[in-house]
């Protein structure tokens, strides 16, 4: 692989993987579009979105890194629920409302910075804080699924999570801040 | 065996700053509204365009690491013909992937009746855009696979985080620079 020695090769390896990240990301593309529509209800919106895809695809592929690993070691189990699992959920989703509250004030304060309407900063954080928690939520309880799934198969997990995590996880985050975002304007702060 | 407040400590740091790279990101974005919206077709491409620059900058620096740790590749800025054979493949793979892109953008667009570039301009934007970060995200990535390994570091390890939180931050200036030249 690494020495594959004719660029057709590599072309043919890399380019079906390529065009259909690129799918999915259309797909993705879509809901944003969805929500920028809505942007003029929540101005400085858009400032969040790169950042929220960013944190989804870092924690879902080193939760999905850390439970291949365990996996192969042995003390994540394909059986039951075990300790490890359970703490590497409970990691994922603590980290995820964690570092969304940072993004949240991050991208108020820098929507204040451009000058412009922004929303306030209650919003900036329920709607981030909200998104990251509910995809974290989902995204922690799918990529053990196929960790798990993949290496009772006999595949190896450390192949099949982290690409999957990655194009999921993408679609996931945006119909959660769609939602979360057809919420806050619904509560009306 | 696992230790939860490791896992975290090690975390944390590499994942805020990552958050900090990418509300720059999301700074030109904003700035850029009323264009974005004038222009659905290049707003809807932002996620896959910055899917392709992530795939093919990891997939660049993660062969240029098992090239360089199995010894192929020594990290010396000479002319080598592995790494222009990955060079002219990941550049063949951009042309195509970014091509499609620009076509889905601008049907996208046409369907949405925002006409305010023409068809044939779309793919001419994705391209010079994409491939004007993918070469930078080359040239960075093999610049900093050299650095970290000759330092002893994995480079498996640094790189592609790294890159790819770059690259967002890179692609989304390209793309939008490149469109605000053309409207």
């Amino acid at each position: 692989m690494v020495v594959a020695n004719s660029v057709f090769r590599i072309v043919e390896e890399t380019l079906p993987i390529i065009l259909l990240f690129t799918a999915v990301g259309l797909f993705t593309g879509g809901f944003l579009n969805g929500i920028v529509n809505d942007t003029s209800m929540v101005p400085g919106l858009l400032i969040i979105v790169p950042g929220l895809l960013g944190l989804r695809g870092n924690i879902s592929s080193a939760l999905g890194a850390r439970l291949s690993s365990g996996l192969h070691l042995g003390y994540i189990s394909t059986k039951k629920f075990s300790k490890g699992l359970r703490a590497n959920i409970e990691i994922s989703i603590l980290m995820s409302v964690f570092i969304s509250f940072v993004l949240s004030v991050l991208a108020w304060q820098t929507c204040m910075y451009i000058g412009g309407t922004c929303m306030s900063l209650a919003n900036f954080v329920l709607i981030t804080v909200m998104t990251g928690f509910m995809s974290g939520i989902f995204m922690s309880f799918m990529t053990s699924g196929i960790a798990i799934l993949s290496y009772r198969h006999g595949l190896d997990p450390d192949n099949t999570t982290l690409p999957a995590a990655a194009s999921i996880g993408d679609i996931i985050t945006m119909v959660c801040l769609l939602l979360t975002v057809k919420f806050v304007l619904g509560l009306g702060l | 065996m696992i230790e939860t407040r490791e896992v975290i400590k090690e975390s944390l740091p590499v994942l805020s700053v990552c958050a900090a790279i990418s509300i720059l990101s999301g700074l030109f974005l904003g700035k850029n509204e009323g264009l974005l919206k004038m222009l659905p077709g290049i707003l809807i491409i932002v996620p896959a365009f910055n899917a392709i620059n992530g795939n093919i900058s990891s997939v660049v620096s993660s062969r240029l690491s098992s090239a360089l740790h199995m010894g192929l590749l020594k990290p010396d800025f000479r002319r080598s013909d592995i790494l222009g054979k990955n060079i002219e493949a990941m550049v063949i793979v951009s042309v195509v992937a970014f091509f499609l892109l620009g076509i889905a953008a601008a049907s996208v667009d046409s369907f949405m009746g925002a006409e305010a570039v023409s068809f044939m301009m779309f793919p001419l934007i994705t391209l010079t855009a994409g491939l004007l970060t993918v070469m930078l995200l080359m040239l960075g990535s093999i610049f900093t696979s050299y650095l970290v390994y000759r330092h002893g570091l994995d480079p498996d390890n640094v790189v592609v985080p790294m890159l790819t939180t770059v690259g967002d931050f890179v692609g989304i200036f390209m793309l939008l620079l490149i469109t605000g030249v053309v409207v």
